[in-house]
């Protein structure tokens, strides 16, 4: 079997005609420059005096070469940006150094006062990154050097702000002499704040242009008036050049701010003496660049006026250069003879690039489809758009062209998912019906009572259910090819096996239902045969309870009648022995109530507030006292008159009554009154046995008719009973079977009473009518994915093979199927 | 020479009696029954009038009484002298007499002015019977030693004064206490010999923890030249009195304690003492005697004494030949160097240059090598006409402003420069100012280091002094050399002077005699005429400054 893989195979591309813009091309040295340089010689032919600005650290060799001077007893004076720590043990231990912190350049005067033998070398900030004598420009016009010294002794004396000598700072508060500042200079200038010589200086040079400019400086900012000027030139058609620092800020800027004008702009990267000059023979050399703080004299700037001899060694500078980069506007890769270019555009590189005649490029390809892979096709436009970052004019590109590969991105189709669930779902029915066909078998073995008609059923439907389970059976075949079509028809046959089994199923059930209830008719009319002959045996017996409670009620009355005769007997014989008493004794019954009673109403007149109620009482006593005066009744009378007894009258009837009535009586009956008392207190007793006698017997009666009572009333309850027995009996002659309305629920519950109980099934649901089939057969060979492409928006089939074996039935495949064919992912 | 002399003495305390007067200011009842008693005791009337006066005959006569009694009046009812005094100087003298505590002071010092002390204070204490109390007291001190005499409370500077001390002992009349450490005063006596007989004697010190101060006039006969003098040299065998010269002569002028090498120019030094006792006055604290003159002792040490001097200011500034040759002239020209004129063949710079840098004194070589090395003299295209007066050449200071002027008269001046600092640098200068004031100048402004209102406050012109420090933003932006410009009809004259005007000398030492017409012999002076540009900016801006406000 071939696996299906990489091809490769080559191809030539040209580019010549390719159009490059607005780049820097490197111009090719012209001269040597390693021309050796007046400034070493000079420098140790100093014989008294070294005057030095330096705004950077000195290298170590400068160091080594003033320190052995001023050993030797040359004066070295230093004005320099900071006190660099390497100074500290070497040069501050002789020489004069002083800190300007906004110096810019460098500057050298050997021996000042010396005719013949002084010199004086100027050369640009950030000299010492190179080789330490070259750069140096020398300027041979003394009075150029009489400038610079007096601009020296002025910045040294007045301007510096901290000395450092001998390893220590000092700040300086003192100057010795005062040094008048150079004042309209000739050939040397300065900025300060104050004031701005040098940019006087360098606008005024460019005003008085006619031909030509060249400025050289490493940075040269938007100054307004400088770029006006310029500009103003450039339309008037003067030449103007540029030579700024090479760095992709500077190479944009320049052509932002001219674009639009014939200027010529050159950057280079290294460091030389920058200048400007004008109509070729006006010349100036300064310190540092033309930014705008040097320009606006924030920092301490110097310039000197330079001859001919010394313009024509600036310039020859710029031939030497071999760093220079000339702007151009556009030009065909076939027309560049640099061998290196530069871009400054933002969309292009701003890497140095060196052109190249013919390269090999290898490239890696993906081929659009496998039937292009196969046939090794790519397009000479898809290779150009590769691009040419490497300025090559031709290129062979070595192309490694790989399949179209399965997305990586892509998963298995849902096709796949969609027949598994499909498959599953049948399965899942086929298993519930396999089940629900042996709970209907098993119902049989559950019930407890079989009737006969019941045992008759069963007979014919255990081969019924048989039957069923045989179709069962072939569906399960139909669905074990994975084919629409076979599976449409298991679905079929599947909904007529249901119908049938809901049939028999229902038959089934009642069947069992009937015999149940056959069953339990017969259960109750015996039952109630029973209760009835219970409770007439119940009836008899309490008959019996209640005549013998009605004779023990009898015996009681005969009880109490004698007692009772036997009772009164004896008060009888008491109320004689009294009658006889009083008669033995000439006493009148009467007579002692009387006595009596008047006592207590005496004693309650003492007592309390004398009342009418009282005095009717008394009277009445008295009425029914024999020999009872007439002076009472008067006295009683006047007292009825008055509605309130007075204390007088109270006295009065007290007095009478006490003394009047009850002495006589006193003395009549008091001796008897012991006897009497007796006498009354035996009678008394008796008639309190009488009283308890009639009590005890009124409860015991109570109790025995409660009694019967409670016997009479539950014969009455019996006695319903039995008649409401009997009419259920009456109704239960003859067995009628009605279908209960849930017979499902009531057959579960009939089975689960029963000793076998039927095992639930799983609640299942399972409609055969949901089952959805899919309308896509799986292919026959490789493997379907899909995916989202987002850049079409849409979802994407790919049908991925392995070997160019089944490219032929893959492309048909994947065409029914709607899908790209790939290969398949190792 | 002047001296702070310092002594630390103990301050005494004593119980005594006492019946004291005491000096009260406010007691204007007494003033004005005194005063009524002097306007109205010659009156026919006088006795009717002060019991009008009183209100009350007895009144009057008890006041009369009363008068008498504390010495007010004599025995006519006149006023006596007590009275009088009263009335003069408004305090009343009241009579007091019980127990006090004094505190009193004694040194040998005083001595002579308050023979037994003198009182700060005293206070009133508790006595429960003063007759008693009379008897115990033990200490003899001389009564009459206090008597009549006033002091001063240090605390309310009451005077009083004690009349008498009461005691029944034959002994004494005084129980002396104790001494308390606490209470203690320093005596300061303050000597100048310039000053020839004032002494100035104060006390400071505490007593029951507070502080006091009094000054104490008295008048000392005392040879204090002689007395420091000796001092001196009893300190110090480097310094010798030359009696001719009224200046010590110093042995070895390295020896010097030298703070400061001013006073090598000054010839002025000051020496510390340790052990100061002077025969009639006692011991006092170490001391320093200032101002002593000095010059060097032989030509050998003279020559030390400027190459000392010259070292240090070198040590320390950097200096232009020309100042160098200043200070070398000033030793030259100066009466102490009169007799060593020999040795300034040897003190030229270069052979200052050769010292150092044979001794490998980098830094005092760099001082005087730098400024030879970088200096640009102004161009002479700069200067637009100029003054040279040449050395020993005579001429007053008038003649030298009529040179300048010419036939200008002068409006406004402007005159800087940092060395009016000495007397005879400044009369210089105000020889200089007057002969323009004469020649009409009505407006100054005087740039200097030095406040010199007090020569020109009472010429008649219109001035302004200001100061370098705040002219200048640092003493390196001062200018080092002279400048001055003129204003006349209404156009500025910028001058730079290439020396100080101290050039000049006369013969007249004494500098309060000069005027603009003496005759002075000079040194080597220019006085260009310069170009705006080149004339000190912040100098320029006063005038222009002026210029805008006129």
């Amino acid at each position: 079997m071939n696996k299906i893989d990489n091809i490769t195979f080559d191809k030539e591309i040209s580019f010549e005609d390719m159009v490059i813009e607005n780049f820097w091309e490197k111009i090719n040295s012209k001269f040597n420059k390693n021309k050796k340089s007046d400034f070493i010689n000079d420098f140790e032919k100093t014989e008294e005096v070294i005057c030095l600005i330096s705004d950077e650290e000195l290298p170590s060799d400068l160091i080594n070469k003033l320190y052995e001077l001023s050993e030797k007893g040359v004066r070295v004076y230093f004005i320099t940006n900071k006190a660099y720590p390497s100074y500290g043990v070497t040069i501050s231990k002789n020489c004069l150094i002083r800190i300007i912190s906004n110096i810019k350049g460098n500057m050298i005067i050997f021996d000042p006062f010396l005719d013949q033998k002084n010199k004086l070398y100027i050369a640009s900030s950030g000299i010492f990154s190179q080789e330490l004598s070259y750069e140096w420009l020398k300027i041979n016009d003394n009075n150029t050097l009489k400038e610079a010294y007096h601009y020296f002794c002025y910045n040294f004396w007045k301007v510096s702000e901290i000395e450092f000598f001998n390893n220590s700072e000092k700040e300086i508060s003192y100057i010795p002499s005062d040094i008048p500042p150079l004042i309209n200079p000739k050939s040397y200038f300065f900025n300060t704040y104050s004031y701005p010589l040098f940019s006087k200086k360098i606008i005024d040079m460019i005003k008085k242009a006619n031909a030509s400019i060249i400025i050289n400086s490493k940075i040269i900012d938007n100054i307004n008036e400088l770029e006006r000027l310029l500009i103003s030139k450039l339309k008037d058609g003067v030449k103007v050049s540029l030579l700024f620092d090479f760095s992709e800020k500077n190479a944009k800027k320049f052509l932002n701010s001219y674009n639009d004008y014939p200027i010529k702009l050159y950057m280079s990267s290294e460091i030389m003496p920058q200048f400007i000059i004008t109509d070729d023979n006006n010349g100036l050399v300064f310190s540092d660049c033309l930014s705008e703080k040097n320009f606006e004299g924030q920092n301490n700037i110097f310039a000197a006026k330079i001859s001919d001899e010394e313009i024509k060694i600036c310039l020859s500078k710029i031939e030497e250069n071999s760093s220079l980069w000339f702007y151009q506007e556009k030009k065909t890769l076939k027309e560049i003879e640099g061998l290196e270019i530069f871009f400054s555009i933002s969309d292009k590189t701003s890497e140095n690039i060196y052109v190249k005649e013919k390269i090999d490029k290898p490239v890696k390809l993906k081929s659009n489809s496998l039937q292009e892979l196969k046939e090794k096709i790519v397009s000479e436009n898809q290779l150009k758009i590769l691009g040419n970052k490497e300025y090559s004019k031709k290129i062979i590109f070595k192309i490694n062209l790989s399949p179209l590969y399965r997305n990586e991105k892509a998963k298995k189709d849902e096709l796949y998912n969609n027949w598994d669930k499909c498959k599953e779902k049948f399965l899942d029915i086929l298993e519930h019906f396999k089940k629900l066909l042996e709970d209907e078998k098993e119902k049989k073995n559950k019930i407890s009572e079989i009737g006969d008609k019941l045992k008759k059923f069963f007979l014919g439907k255990t081969q019924k259910l048989h039957e069923l389970s045989e179709k069962l059976s072939e569906i399960e075949l139909l669905i074990k090819k994975i084919k629409a079509e076979s599976f449409n028809e298991a679905k079929k046959r599947l909904k007529n096996f249901e119908e049938e089994f809901e049939k028999n199923k229902k038959q089934i059930n009642e069947a069992i239902d009937e015999n149940g209830q056959e069953i339990k008719w017969s259960k109750r009319k015996k039952e109630l045969n029973n209760e009835i002959n219970i409770f007439f045996n119940d009836l008899k017996d309490l008959e019996n309870e209640i005549n013998s409670l009605k004779e023990e009620k009898e015996k009681l009355e005969i009880e109490k009648e004698k007692k009772y005769i036997e009772i009164n007997k004896k008060i009888n014989s008491l109320k004689i022995d009294k009658k006889n008493f009083f008669n033995k004794n000439n006493l009148l019954e009467k007579e002692w109530e009387i006595y009596n009673n008047l006592k207590i109403e005496i004693e309650k007149m003492k007592e309390k507030n004398f009342k009418i109620n009282n005095l009717n009482k008394i009277e009445l006593y008295l009425n029914d006292l024999k020999g009872n005066s007439d002076y009472f009744k008067n006295l009683m009378r006047s007292l009825y008159k008055k509605e309130k007894l007075d204390n007088k009258n109270k006295k009065i009837l007290l007095s009478y009554v006490e003394d009047s009535i009850l002495k006589v009586l006193k003395s009549k009956y008091e001796n008897k009154k012991h006897d009497i008392t007796k006498i009354e207190e035996n009678e008394k007793d008796y008639s309190k046995k009488i009283e308890n006698l009639e009590k005890d017997f009124k409860e015991s009666f109570s109790i025995i008719s409660n009694k019967i009572k409670n016997k009479e009333s539950k014969i009455d309850e019996k006695k319903s009973s039995i008649k409401n027995k009997e009419d259920e009996l009456e109704k239960m002659k003859i067995f009628e079977y009605k279908p209960i309305k849930n017979s499902e629920k009531y057959l579960e519950k009939v089975l689960n009473n029963s000793k076998n109980k039927l095992k639930k099934q799983p609640f299942i649901e399972k409609s055969i009518a949901d089952i959805s089939i899919p309308q896509e057969d799986l292919p026959e060979i490789g493997t379907l994915y899909s995916w989202y492409n987002d850049k079409k928006k849409c979802y994407e089939r790919q049908l991925a093979i392995i070997y160019w074996e089944d490219f032929e039935i893959g492309e048909k495949e994947a065409q029914k199927l709607n899908a790209i064919l790939t290969c398949e992912r190792s | 020479m002047r001296v702070e002399l310092n002594k630390q003495v103990n301050i005494e305390k004593f119980e005594a009696i006492a019946s004291l007067d005491v000096y009260t200011k406010n007691r204007n009842d007494y003033i004005k029954i005194l005063n009524f008693i002097d306007k109205n005791r010659e009156n026919n009337d006088f006795n009717d009038s002060l019991i009008l006066e009183t209100g009350n005959e007895k009144i009057a006569e008890a006041i009369k009484r009363y008068l008498k009694k504390e010495g007010f009046l004599d025995e006519t009812d006149r006023l006596t002298k007590k009275a009088k005094q009263v009335l003069k100087e408004r305090i009343v003298p009241i009579s007091e007499r019980g127990k006090y505590t004094f505190w009193k002071l004694e040194d040998l010092l005083i001595k002579e002015e308050f023979k037994s002390g003198y009182f700060l204070n005293f206070k009133r204490c508790e006595a429960d019977n003063l007759e008693k109390d009379i008897n115990v007291m033990e200490d003899e001190i001389d009564r009459s030693l206090f008597n009549k005499r006033f002091f001063c409370m240090i605390n309310d500077k009451k005077m009083f004064k004690i009349n008498k001390f009461e005691s029944n002992n034959q002994k004494g009349f005084a129980k002396k206490i104790y001494i308390n450490s606490l209470d203690k005063a320093n005596i300061k006596w303050i000597i100048d010999s310039k000053k020839n007989e004032s002494y100035e004697i104060s006390l400071d010190g505490a007593i029951e923890k507070k502080s006091f101060k009094e000054m104490l006039n008295i008048k000392i006969d005392f040879p204090i030249q002689k007395i420091l003098i000796d001092i001196i040299e009893k300190n110090n065998n480097n310094f010798k009195w030359n009696s001719l010269k009224k200046t010590f002569d110093i042995k070895n002028v390295e020896e010097l304690d030298f703070n400061n090498y001013n006073k090598l120019v000054d010839f002025e030094t000051e020496l510390n003492i340790s052990e100061v006792e002077i025969e009639a006055y006692g011991k006092f604290d170490s001391c320093i005697i200032y101002e002593i003159p000095i010059t060097p002792s032989n030509e050998k040490e003279a020559e030390k004494w400027v190459s000392l001097y010259i070292d240090n200011i070198v040590k320390e500034n950097y200096i232009n030949e020309k100042d160098f040759d200043d200070l070398i002239n000033f030793f030259k020209e100066n009466e102490n160097f009169k007799n060593y004129q020999e040795i300034f063949n040897n003190l030229k710079i270069d052979n200052f240059l050769c010292k150092y840098k044979d001794s490998g004194n980098k830094n005092n070589y760099i001082h005087l090598q730098a400024p030879r090395d970088l200096n640009v003299e102004i161009n002479e295209k700069n200067i637009l006409a100029f003054i040279h007066v040449t050395k020993n050449e005579r001429l007053s200071f008038k003649k030298l402003v009529e040179k300048i002027l010419v036939d200008k008269k002068p409006n406004e001046l402007v005159f800087y420069s940092k060395y009016l600092v000495k007397g005879r640098q400044i009369k210089k200068f105000e020889l200089f100012l007057d002969s323009f004031i004469e020649k009409g100048l009505d407006k100054l402004i005087l740039i200097s280091t030095n406040k010199i209102d007090s020569i020109i406050e009472n010429k008649k012109i219109e001035y302004k002094i200001e100061e370098c420090d705040k002219i200048f933003k640092s003493k390196k932006d001062q200018p080092h050399d002279r400048y001055f410009a003129f204003k006349s009809s209404n156009k500025w004259f910028y001058y730079k002077m290439t020396a100080e005007l101290d050039q000049c000398n006369f013969e007249n030492n004494n500098y309060s005699e000069w005027s603009i017409e003496n005759i002075g012999i000079w040194n080597d002076i220019s006085i260009l005429l310069i170009e705006e540009d080149i004339f000190p900016t912040e100098i320029i801006k006063h005038t222009k400054d002026r210029g805008e406000e006129n």
